[in-house]
């Protein structure tokens, strides 16, 4: 039965292939690609996703300074009270007027505008390689990211002047990639453990189409976590307090990736770590390192057995599972799942780094020439609208193919009532204030009528790029009142902003109580440090007047510290912090000189300032 | 045509019989012929690929709703003009359904034993397979109005399985 009477698709092989990059904007790393002729070309090598400033100018960090933004991933799309304590220790994070911002020197930046710098990057790259200019692009987002963050990521490449093609899922694009050379028809499930986050999607290959089944996953679990984890290890080791300068804490959270990395293929790994002016060693062996990481890599365990049963499905359905991302290199991971399937049909052929910006590549080449694998996705996360009582209503599940559209009908509870307010949402929650919001809107002018008598059609779609759009329309008059909106965009955006401001008043107070406690153990952490120099230094001062200044000093700020009071421990910490620092740069001198007598004293304490200061 | 898509039912737009039980392979590559064919990405020009994304959106939600033999059974009872969401049906199960589910429901709560749950999903699982065989009695018997009951009341086991289908994931992961 022809049902579908339109024109046949649009593929003309003479017509010069269009270029298009593919582009994986991950939390720590950043790679592009491009496909031509047949086959995957990277745009350079891997870019870190770490950017900094040099004067005005924003650079990509490839010298892994402690000044730079990093982890700028986790940010997009994140709300005032969706940062944890650990983004407020470990990034220089500014919060105004419910804005996240990143510090760097004296300017400030949001995560989208950082990530559009390094989309820049990207693009200068392949226009380089193909002599012209390229403005397309599909970006692979993590599979279980949001609405939010989703538009976010769109919002970024638009800054970056980036037509975006599709933003596709990494797990997808790392099956595409697979699939190139892999005609094997089946179901195939992606364990894809990245820096900052973390998915699994099970997808079914059949009659050249990718359709994905199901995904799961979390945004906050990465290689990152397990840097931090050694990283504490070796804090609590040493009786060392935790870190809670940003600075500090990623010079120090650098080291333990490198432990992490050198570990791979090794017994055991013994390394130099440099904290707080002092040289310490750190030896693991590998059943330590594996023991220690256990309760991170079992969560991903957890979440992929979970995916599995919940798709009614075991090992043994799967023709193979790919693996993808740097962290999915851990040794005792690919031994998991050798328990449970055949060592041939784990695919880790492909460089797991560089798999999704290959997959990423030819879907951009794909889409942009109107040709290849059809890639089916699904929605990662349920989306309902709060009814009464504060409860979902479910109106898309996840899991629900892409692009989809589902209408629903409402009507009023008032007689004459003349509004509905409608509260989108997006998650499995039961209740609507343990969702995130995803927009706001109010349908106004419905003429007056008894309760019931109304009819409001409301219509939720959901695009290919995973980007949701709702629209309502009251039917039952003849006149009709529609209303637009996207979340993020829209009309309403103003509306959205006054309730994102009045919801996360409250949030701004535990935000303003977290850097009240984060200052106070800077300050008293800066007297401990002061205390066992001079301790230590007898001759650290100049004279008896300097020595005095600075106690005077620290009383003053260790009485601002009793009486908790906010604003007098930061004015007396500023007075005391330049003082400190030339007192460390005189601690190391005399430290050094008398340690390492024979060599050249300034050569010895520049590295040694660099890698304590950075 | 693709700007009459709405016109047709689920299962004509995959060439396959409007009944209770239906062949899932043939449903399953109708769909990805036919999304093959028709999805938006297969198209340059504009207008052909703002009806192709309609095209598209409807065979995603037909394909979503016939492979699920609930919501299938929903959607037949649609085509009969009944809709259970309708408060005449769904405020019409009897309270001995609705006491007996609200006591599993607590029992589940925070249970994270994967016998006991396997137990309560036996008992929850035949009492929803025996009102989904009564509704099918009924359905070939055209009575629409009694089937939009029974479907109702089965409703609330489909979510009770689902949510013990939820627990026993996670005991299952952790285990």
């Amino acid at each position: 039965m022809q049902i579908l009477d339109i024109l046949e698709p649009d593929i003309n092989e003479s017509q010069t292939n269009e270029i298009a990059i593919g582009i994986d904007l991950g939390t720590t790393n950043t790679l592009g690609a491009i496909f031509l002729d047949g086959k995957v070309e990277f745009l350079g090598g891997i870019m870190p996703s770490r950017v900094h400033i040099e004067g005005e100018q924003l650079e990509i960090d490839y010298a892994n300074r402690s000044t730079s933004a990093y982890s700028i991933k986790s940010l997009m799309g994140k709300k005032v009270s969706d940062l944890s304590s650990d983004d407020l220790k470990s990034k220089n994070i500014k919060v105004a007027n419910n804005q996240i911002n990143i510090k760097l020197s004296e300017s400030e930046y949001s995560a989208v505008e950082l990530s559009s710098f390094i989309l820049t990057q990207i693009k200068a790259r392949a226009q380089d390689i193909a002599g012209h200019s390229i403005t397309k692009a599909v970006i692979t987002v993590p599979a279980y990211f949001d609405d939010i963050a989703r538009q976010a990521t769109l919002n970024a490449a638009k800054l970056a002047g980036l037509e975006v093609l599709r933003l596709i899922n990494e797990p997808t694009a790392a099956a595409v990639a697979y699939g190139l050379d892999n005609h094997q028809e089946g179901i195939y499930a992606v364990y894809d453990f990245g820096g900052g986050t973390f998915d699994c999607t099970i997808l079914c290959m059949q009659m050249g189409v990718f359709k994905v089944v199901a995904t799961a996953g979390d945004n906050q679990l990465g290689g990152d976590d397990i840097d931090a984890l050694l990283m504490q290890h070796f804090l609590s080791q040493n009786s060392l307090d935790p870190v809670n300068d940003p600075k500090l804490f990623l010079h120090l959270k650098d080291q333990f990736r490198r432990v992490k990395e050198d570990i791979f293929g090794q017994q055991s790994v013994t390394q130099i770590i440099y904290y707080l002016n002092e040289i310490f060693t750190y030896s693991l062996t590998k059943k330590e390192f594996n023991e220690l990481i256990q309760p991170i890599v079992s969560e991903t365990y957890n979440l992929f057995n979970q995916l599995l049963f919940e798709s009614k499905l075991n090992f043994q359905n799967l023709e193979g599972i790919i693996m993808v991302g740097g962290s999915s290199r851990i040794e005792v991971i690919g031994e998991y799942f050798g328990n449970f399937i055949a060592r041939d049909k784990i695919y880790d052929s492909h460089d797991p780094e560089k798999i999704v910006a290959a997959g990423a590549a030819i879907q951009a080449f794909n889409l942009a020439n109107y040709c290849g694998k059809l890639l089916l996705d699904v929605v990662p996360l349920s989306i309902s609208l709060e009814v009464y009582g504060g409860l979902c209503e479910k109106i898309i599940n996840k899991n629900s193919l892409i692009p989809t559209i589902v209408k629903k009908s409402f009507t009023t509870h008032e007689d004459g009532q003349s509004g509905i307010i409608f509260n989108i949402l997006q998650g499995e929650r039961e209740l609507a204030k343990d969702c995130r919001l995803l927009a706001h809107f109010e349908l106004k002018n419905i003429p007056p009528m008894k309760a019931g008598l109304p009819v409001i059609e409301v219509e939720f779609k959901v695009d290919a790029d995973g980007l949701l759009a709702v629209s309502a329309i009251e039917t039952s008059t003849e006149n009709k009142i529609s209303v637009e909106i996207r979340p993020d965009f829209g009309l309403n955006q103003n509306k959205i902003n006054q309730m994102i401001e009045d919801s996360y008043s409250h949030a701004t107070q535990d935000l303003l109580l977290k850097y009240k406690i984060e200052t106070i153990s800077k300050a008293q952490e800066l007297v401990k440090s002061i205390n066992r120099m001079t301790s230590e230094r007898a001759d650290i001062y100049e004279d008896s007047n300097e020595e005095k200044e600075m106690l005077d000093k620290i009383k003053n700020l260790e009485e601002a510290l009793k009486k908790e009071d906010l604003s007098e421990i930061e004015a007396k910490y500023l007075t005391i912090s330049s003082m400190a620092e030339k007192l460390a740069n005189k601690y190391i001198s005399l430290v050094m000189s008398s340690e390492f007598k024979d060599k050249n004293l300034e050569e010895i304490k520049e590295t040694y300032l660099e890698k304590v200061i950075g | 045509m693709a700007k009459n898509i709405e016109k047709y039912t689920y299962f004509d737009l995959f060439s396959i019989d409007a009944s209770l039980h239906i062949e899932l392979d043939a449903l399953e590559k109708n769909y990805l012929n036919l999304q093959s064919k028709y999805h938006p990405d297969r198209f340059k020009d504009e207008t052909q690929k703002a009806e192709a994304m309609n095209v598209s959106q409807v065979l995603n939600k037909a394909y979503d709703t016939l492979k699920d033999q609930f919501q299938r059974r929903v959607y037949l009872l649609n085509l009969h003009g009944i809709n259970i969401i309708d408060e005449k049906y769904r405020f019409n199960t009897s309270e001995e359904i609705l006491s007996e589910v609200f006591e599993l429901r607590a029992k589940i709560e925070n249970n994270n034993d994967p016998d006991e749950l396997n137990e309560f999903k036996a008992f929850a699982s035949k009492a929803y397979n025996e009102m989904l065989l009564k509704f099918d009695s009924l359905y070939v018997e055209n009575r629409y109005i009694d089937c939009g009951h029974f479907l109702a009341s089965a409703l609330f086991y489909h979510k009770l399985l689902e949510e013990i289908d939820l627990r026993m994931s996670k005991a299952y992961a952790n285990s």
